[in-house]
């Protein structure tokens, strides 16, 4: 019996980046490449200053490489302008962030609508209600970020993620200002809610715990990948 | 559309926000502010200029020495405006074989059209307003004619060969203006009789005026003024050189200088809140740009808010000036014209675009910089969008800056100047401050003092910092510049007419009188300025140059060669004359052939120091030098005069003495006394004149006292936005002390040291940007001296240290008051 390979979703090509700081360059990434498929779950892992959150960066669109390329759901983001990376980033990815990053000056229920407007989605308040009583914050519509606790605000933030089905989800360490036991809640939501939609994941982290929750782990010392493995 | 429904919600999330409030807020008080100055003043100033008009009798006067053109009368029709025409000729009235000089002024139709004749039924009796001339056949005389010729109401007088009936006595004509001076006893009748009377004849010596009021006076003079030949002058309220309208020429002049400031200040506290609002909206606007939102919909989502946000400070900030404008009125019921004009659209207007202005100036450089915002801000919140190039963002507020001022100023070049002049300081003291926090004080004692730790909180913060300081600075030096120019003005007026100003003129004072009038007066506690010598002469030429009256030299038609001047001599300056050129003859024994000239008539004359000047004086020609010009304040009711020559230059020739002295309403009866004690004396009344202009005067007093509320507060709102600004920074760091173990007091102390040194800085920089305008303004926006106010240098810098401390801790108690934690949550990000 022979399955068919899921499509590859995001490839990255000799992906280097440099910064000029103080006069000397610094090489962040060199020549990263790798391939991801639809579907996958996949951990970057490394210490802090490993370059890990310059790789999510490079491959959600957010910035653009000093040399090599990403192509995204087929498109080169390198041959994209600025705000062609953001039509792509509009149309197919979702973000989770270490800092949950909410507006704070809109409610839980404006925060998750807030992609579906810029959309334009017909309905956008009825399934940004559904999303959040999916993360279980049916009762708190209304609440500021700063009225929420930092377990909710990330599950606002998952909410905002998913409620426009995105068809990968890039989380820059989502459970970095958490403690254990929300963190692990918020994991175990972040999961079902990628199994539910079929989403690929990316997820950076420094936690060899939450990275062995994922298919395959890669692994960054000082911007080059030492390890690429399936997990189990 | 989409967009601005989302634009539309985006406001309306945000409105929750401080700081779009404050910006709302700003932006409002600036519209209301230039909504209720534009109102105020324009209505103010109508009234203000209709009260001027009736000095002069219309709105628009055209003077002639020969009969105008009948067409420009009827022609005026034609602009909608009311006519009437007068005509001025000095003749000998005749009654019971006694016959007076007088000056006769015939109305025509229509007569007044601004200000009412005052008149009274006996010679004694009260006087009040009527709204005609005398009906054919019949005159009004005042008081002088009555008296000299010796008739009672009802009597007849004969002038050239009609005789006419004496009704009424006459105690004020509107429209003298600024020529009550005139001497002569005066007599009011009726144009239609002027022919009958056969004493207007080819070459006789009469002043023709055509008066006209209505809404297009202006394009009226326009199409006039062209078309005027020879000896022929369109005088308005504002070329009057009577006291009033150079008070009210001064009071517009300074209510919009006003209306300027509070505006720009209100600009500053805008840029310094839009400038806080953009870079809290860097992270807004990097999520943004993370969920798909290109660069476009990013600006536009909020340049349509900011439309929306001008759209509703328009129609808020109008309605407010509107109602503040209305209850200014209502507080100054007494003092202003029960009937003012109706408000135009055009102050609304004003106030309208005023918001849109402001915001393109100020708010839309900041805005601008979010387009420019990494969505990699996401993940590195250190990331800063590339910000536009100085030029840009100066150039953008400074084209805001010069519509507003086209916008509220009518003297745009003088206020550009100002304007840049303000531009240049605000460079400097950038700079100035700038260096001085670099600056290490390094002195041991002071680090550590509460000063010095002040100091270097503030160091610290240069950059933040040093932008408030030059809000402070600059907001402080415009109120103290409006402060001390108000105190000046009002002062100035108010020397100018004192309480106690004479309100009586006596002339014709033979020189064997002197002496007993003079004792007729002090012996009865009569305050009186000297009296002075004056000999009637008529300028004939300067140096080689023939004066032809109505000639087509454009100084014949000077209306001080067309008539005799008063000449007088003085061993002194009269006390209120001053020297601008040239000097002051030394002693007794100077020589006798020079002359001080008054300065504004050299101007007009083109006679300079050293120019010999040949008069004609009772028949006899006399030549003088001019040894000096000097200025003269005709508005103070004491004798003035053109030309001063020195004691014994006109010995020989027949003089008379002139003095005017102050009666109180109790003493008016010595009026009789005096009259027939000296029967050759005139007396001249001046009363009611200066009723009216002292009315004036605290009218404008009053505005430009309420225009200077509106100051204050948008300099508040100033310090409000600036301290609001740094209010994030601030509490997050206070929190962080604290969180660090730092007791309260320790915080406390020092915002209270850091914002007092920013005031004392701010303070010391004001004043000096504040002399240096002064100097300016002084010097050639209002030509007057000034004291320099010594105390206010000091009292200043403590002032502003204590009250901006005063605010920064206010606002900033919550960095003490509440808990680090929550401090922390709410304003870390």
């Amino acid at each position: 019996m022979e399955m068919s390979l899921p499509p590859t979703v995001l490839i990255a090509r000799n992906l280097t980046q440099r910064v000029a700081i103080a006069n000397t360059g610094l090489t962040i990434l060199s020549e990263v490449s790798l391939e991801i498929k639809s579907g996958q779950s996949v951990a970057v892992i490394g210490v802090s200053g490993s370059g890990k959150s310059t790789l999510l960066g490079l491959l959600a669109g957010l910035d653009v490489p000093t040399s090599g390329e990403v192509v995204l759901f087929g498109h080169h983001l390198n041959q994209l302008d600025e705000d062609g990376r953001a039509q792509v980033r509009g149309q197919h990815v979702g973000f989770v962030f270490q800092s949950f990053q909410l507006l704070p000056s809109l409610t839980a229920l404006e925060n998750v609508l807030l992609p579906l407007e810029i959309r334009g989605d017909d309905d956008p308040a009825g399934k940004a209600r559904a999303y959040l009583e999916r993360v279980g914050l049916e009762n708190r519509e209304t609440h500021y970020p700063n009225q929420l606790s930092g377990g909710e605000q990330q599950r606002v933030a998952i909410a905002r993620a998913f409620v426009t089905n995105p068809s990968i989800l890039f989380a820059d360490e989502p459970t970095g200002n958490l403690d254990n036991a929300t963190g692990e809640k918020i994991i175990d939501l972040l999961f079902e809610l990628n199994r539910e939609q079929a989403t690929t994941l990316v997820m950076v982290t420094h936690d060899e715990h939450l990275a062995s929750r994922c298919e395959r782990a890669i692994k960054l010392e000082a911007g080059r990948i030492t390890d690429d493995y399936l997990v189990d | 559309m989409k967009l601005i429904r989302l634009a539309g919600l985006f406001a309306r999330r945000e409105a929750r926000s401080g700081e779009f409030r404050i910006l709302a807020f700003a932006l409002v008080l600036a519209v209301a502010t230039t909504t209720t100055i534009s109102l105020f003043s324009d209505r103010l100033g109508r009234a203000l200029l209709a009260q001027s008009a009736e000095l002069i009798g219309g709105d628009l006067v055209l003077r002639s020495s020969r009969p105008p053109d009948r067409e420009w009368l009827d022609f005026a029709l034609e602009f909608g405006l009311q006519t009437t025409q007068l005509a001025e000729f000095g003749t000998v009235l005749m009654s019971n074989d006694k016959i007076l000089l007088a000056s006769v002024k015939a109305a025509g139709a229509g007569y007044p059209l601004r200000g009412q004749p005052r008149v009274a039924d006996t010679r004694y009796g009260n006087d009040y307003a009527v709204s005609k001339r005398p009906d054919k056949g019949e005159v009004w005389a005042d008081r002088r004619v009555i008296d000299r010729l010796g008739i009672t109401l009802g009597e007849t007088i004969s002038i050239g060969v009609k005789t006419f009936t004496v009704t009424r006595v006459l105690t004020f004509e509107p429209d003298r203006g600024s020529n009550f001076f005139n001497l002569s006893p005066r007599v009011l009748m009726n144009h239609d009789d002027l022919d009958e009377t056969k004493v207007v004849q080819p070459g006789s010596r009469v002043r023709y005026s055509y008066l006209y009021a209505g809404e297009n006076v202006k394009s009226f003079a326009d199409w006039l003024a062209p078309q005027l030949g020879p000896g022929q002058k369109l005088i308005d309220i504002r070329s009057d050189k009577g006291g009033t309208s150079k008070a009210l020429n001064n009071a517009d002049r300074y209510l919009r200088l006003i209306a300027l400031m509070a505006v720009l200040l209100a600009s500053v506290a805008i840029a310094v809140t839009a400038q806080g609002y953009s870079e809290r909206q860097f992270d807004v606007s990097a999520m943004l740009r993370c969920l798909g939102a290109t660069q476009k919909t990013i600006m536009h989502l909020y340049l349509i808010q900011m439309l929306l946000l001008a759209l509703l400070a328009g129609v808020v900030g109008c309605l407010l000036g509107w109602y503040v404008h209305l209850v200014l009125l209502s507080l100054l019921e007494e003092l202003i014209p029960s009937r003012l004009p109706v408000a135009g659209v055009k102050p609304l207007l004003t106030g309208f675009v005023t918001g849109f202005i402001i915001l393109w100036g100020m708010v839309l450089p900041p805005i601008l910089k979010l387009k420019q915002v990494p969505p990699l801000r996401v993940i590195r919140r250190n990331l800063l969008p590339l910000t536009l190039s100085a030029w840009t963002v100066y150039s953008v507020a400074l084209s805001a800056l010069l519509l507003l001022v086209v916008l509220l100023s009518r003297e745009i070049w003088l206020t550009l100047l100002i304007f840049s002049a303000v531009g240049v300081l605000i460079l400097l003291l950038a700079a100035l401050v700038y260096g001085l926090l670099r600056l290490r004080v390094n002195i041991s004692g002071f680090r550590h003092s509460l000063a010095g730790r002040g100091m270097a909180t503030l160091a610290r913060r240069a950059r933040s910092n040093s932008g408030q300081i030059i809000a402070f600075a600059v907001t402080m030096m415009l109120m103290l510049v409006i402060a001390q120019l108000r105190t000046e003005l009002l002062g100035n007026w108010q020397n100018q007419l004192p309480e106690d100003a004479p309100n009586n003129f006596a002339f014709n004072i033979l020189p064997q009188e002197v002496e007993q009038f003079e004792q007729f007066l002090d012996q009865r506690s009569i305050s009186r300025e000297p009296v002075y010598p004056m000999v009637r002469g008529r300028l004939m030429a300067i140096n080689d140059r023939l004066l032809k009256p109505g000639g087509v030299d454009p100084v014949g038609n000077d209306e001080s060669i067309n008539r005799e001047l008063n000449l007088t001599w003085s061993p002194t300056i009269p006390d209120d004359n001053r020297i601008i050129d040239g000097a002051w003859w030394e002693s007794q024994n100077a020589q006798k052939d020079v002359v001080s000239v008054e300065a504004e008539l050299a101007k007009r004359l083109n006679i300079k120091l050293g120019d010999r000047l040949v008069f004609n004086i009772a028949g006899v020609q006399r030549q003088f030098s001019v040894r000096s010009l000097r200025t003269v304040q005709w508005e103070n009711f004491s004798p003035n005069f053109y030309m001063i020559l020195p004691p014994g230059a006109l010995d020989g020739l027949p003089v008379t003495y002139i003095t005017s002295f102050r009666l109180e309403e109790m003493q008016r009866s010595l009026l009789i006394d005096l009259v027939s004690q000296f029967p050759s004396v005139t007396v001249l009344e001046v009363d009611v004149i200066i009723q009216q202009i002292r009315t004036i005067l605290r009218q404008v007093t009053s505005a430009v006292e309420l225009m200077l509320v509106f100051v204050l507060l948008t300099g508040f709102l100033v310090l409000m936005a600036a301290v609001q600004s740094s209010l994030g920074e601030r509490l997050r760091e206070g929190a962080l002390m604290r969180a660090l173990g730092a007791r309260r007091r320790f915080i406390a102390l020092n915002n209270l040291m850091e914002f007092g040194m920013l005031g004392l800085l701010s303070g010391v920089l004001a004043v000096l940007g504040a002399e240096m305008i002064n100097t300016y303004i002084y010097g050639r926006l209002f030509r007057m001296d000034r004291e320099l106010v010594i105390w206010i240098w000091f009292a200043l810098p403590f002032a502003a240290a204590i009250v901006i401390a005063g605010v920064g801790y206010l606002v900033t108690r919550k960095a003490v008051t509440q808990s680090p934690k929550s401090i922390l949550a709410q304003y870390s990000g």
